[in-house]
């Protein structure tokens, strides 16, 4: 059941991977700003793309 | 020879008054139950007897799916780990499903910043941070306009 419902989330939301605002102490764009500043170097070695 | 640099994990614990607040309903709501289910039985009408026994039955489904998110507030634990091999978040149990996991750099395809589709219709600004895995649909994780 758990991995229907994780598959029917994915399938609505696009992504396996949410984290949703409400849950954290600074806002999304902070986060996202830390992981591209601080991972700068293996976001490139693995070809992440960084959608704006 | 290449050299592996070594960051220092971002390390990210839950706001707990943030999901107070964006919980306070549910969380209302299972003290209400609890006022209900343990009205005075002996004094209390047919009628009341089976919204007691009713709010006992939601009671126990409540603490299914919430309790395990009030123990979490309790003895928090990082909501998400960003480290050299992942990424990796915990979100606590609802009832029988288990959000948490981890995603190796590997297996991303792009991150973003995109906005629910079960959002509230008032709420326009992205509200999620997402990460995509290569050849996954992008269906409704829309990236942010720019």
């Amino acid at each position: 059941m758990n991995k229907t419902v994780l598959t029917m989330l994915m399938t609505q939301v696009g992504s396996p991977f949410v984290l949703p605002k409400a849950m954290l102490p600074l806002s999304i764009d902070e986060l996202l700003a830390r992981v591209r500043t601080q991972y700068a170097d293996t976001i490139h070695t693995h070809g992440i793309e960084l959608r704006t | 020879m290449a050299m592996q640099q070594e960051h220092q994990p971002i390390v990210i614990y839950p706001d707990r008054g943030k999901f107070l607040r964006a919980n306070g309903a549910t969380f209302l709501l299972g003290g209400g139950l609890i006022l209900l289910a343990f009205t005075p039985w002996h004094r209390a009408t047919a009628v009341t007897r089976m919204l007691v026994m009713l709010s006992r039955v939601l009671l126990l489904l409540w603490g299914w799916f919430s309790i395990p998110a009030l123990t979490w507030l309790l003895f928090p634990k990082p909501v998400v780990i960003v480290n050299d091999e992942s990424i990796l978040y915990h979100f606590p149990r609802i009832g029988p499903f288990a959000f948490s996991g981890s995603l190796a750099w590997e297996e991303i395809k792009a991150l973003y910043l995109g906005e629910l589709t079960l959002r509230r219709m008032s709420e326009q600004a992205p509200n999620a941070f997402c990460v995509s895995f290569p050849g996954t649909l992008m269906l409704s994780c829309d990236p942010m306009p720019s």
